[in-house]
């Protein structure tokens, strides 16, 4: 048996995706701060918890609390206790030069080994009282300059995704393969009406059909990256809600196909009706979360950038294109199969 | 007494289930969240065999219909 070359491409693709996906590591981060309050005017030492971090062999690191873009604090010390762990010493000055009474800081550590990592809201500084203005001024006013970048082969590091973001790969392109076999079926499906032949048609339900299981794993696997990202495994989300109705529609479609006893009729008003849910799916899960002005949970939705370069780098772009056309190819073979299933029982009881 | 047993026996299945559940949680929050990832692959991989075993089961039903259309 020889398979057809985008059949072995797409199992070289999703092998790719699972070997470069899983193991490609992350960049380095920085988990945890304590103590998470911290005063003005004081001698303070931060405990900084790292991830990927290789500590011991930083050959001069450098940290700052930063404040805005113009205002940081520069480290007087730095001690590494482990590949961890790093004790950071600041002398916070008793001026903050902002009007806010609380506010929060960035934590940014830099050296050649690891590159540049932070951790934003590391803690929160009280202002306390305000004197000699002067030297405060000259404290906050150290410009984060001459950052490394981080090197070799990785992910971005996020804090809260942590290595989730490598579901970037799986529950992603699980929507756009049911986006392109609804696609496919629509093709199918003018097809059929232009010529009549029912075989387009059943062509058309065994594309849906596995459209609908991509759209349903899609579903699931975005519950499971919920609960432990979003707090809940389907939070009240417009396009999450958007997805429920789109699924509902396509749903609705095998209703209808089990409602009619002539197959004619099955095939010409399933045909129509699955041009229009195609047509109704592109507003639902496209354009409605952006057009809400309310923000969304999802990137690129509302108020929330779209895969930036926070979500999606260029290291990701390598795994996530490829990875999207090889899962593209896998539910386009498998809806070949039931295809292939459908048309024998065609053959077989037309008889 | 009875009544007794069974309350005993609903709180014992609630509590250890409660264990289980945490200790789910904190499998799944470990090592970076990692195991989440290992999740979402499991739940793609489970869904696509279980679709495989419908299309077999279905080649299987057509195979019988093609055998006794031969006899």
């Amino acid at each position: 048996m020889k398979l057809a070359w985008w059949k072995l491409l797409s199992i070289f693709l999703l092998f790719y995706t699972l070997i470069f996906g899983m193991l490609v590591p992350l960049k380095t981060g920085i988990t945890d701060v304590n103590p998470r309050k911290i005063q003005c005017g004081q001698k303070i030492t931060l405990l900084a918890q790292g991830y990927n971090s290789l500590y011991t062999r930083y050959q001069s690191p450098r940290a700052w609390l930063k404040l805005d873009s113009v205002h940081a604090l520069a480290a007087t010390a730095i001690r590494v206790k482990n590949d961890r762990l790093m004790e950071i010493d600041f002398e916070t000055p008793a001026y903050l030069p902002d009007t806010q009474k609380v506010k929060e800081l960035t934590l940014v550590i830099d050296d050649v080994v690891d590159g540049v990592s932070l951790l934003p809201n590391a803690t929160f500084i009280n202002r306390g009282d305000t004197t000699n203005i002067q030297a405060g001024k000259a404290a906050w006013s150290k410009i984060i300059a001459g950052t490394h970048a981080h090197q070799g082969i990785a992910f971005p590091y996020r804090n809260i995704l942590y290595e989730t973001i490598r579901n970037t790969y799986f529950h992603v392109p699980m929507w756009f393969v049911m986006f392109a076999l609804f696609g496919v079926a629509v093709y199918y499906n003018i097809k059929f009406l232009r010529t009549g032949d029912l075989t387009w048609d059943i062509r058309a339900y065994s594309f849906i059909q596995v459209g609908v299981l991509f759209g349903l794993l899609g579903l699931f696997t975005g519950a499971l990256w919920a609960t432990y990202t979003w707090g809940e495994p389907f939070p009240m989300d417009l396009k999450i809600v958007m997805t429920y109705t789109a699924l509902s529609i396509y749903f609705a479609y095998f209703l209808l196909r089990s409602a009619f006893e002539s197959f004619e009729q099955r095939a010409r008003i399933s045909s129509v009706y699955s041009i229009f849910a195609f047509a109704s799916l592109i507003p639902l899960l496209y354009v409605v979360p952006r057009l809400a002005g309310k923000d969304s949970l999802h990137p690129g939705n509302g108020g929330n950038i779209a895969f930036g370069s926070q979500d999606l780098d260029n290291t990701m772009r390598l795994i996530f294109y490829p990875a999207s056309i090889g899962w593209i190819l896998l539910g386009i073979w498998i809806a070949t199969l039931v295809t292939r299933t459908l048309l024998i029982e065609d053959k077989l009881f037309s008889k | 007494m009875k009544k007794y047993h069974l309350t005993i026996f609903i709180s014992i299945i609630a509590i250890a289930q409660g264990a289980a559940q945490s200790m789910v949680d904190s499998l799944l929050r470990s090592d970076g969240k990692i195991y989440v990832v290992v999740g979402t692959l499991a739940i793609i991989l489970i869904g696509i065999i279980l679709f495989l075993i419908r299309i077999d089961s279905n080649l299987t039903k057509l195979e019988n219909q093609i055998k006794q259309n031969e006899h």
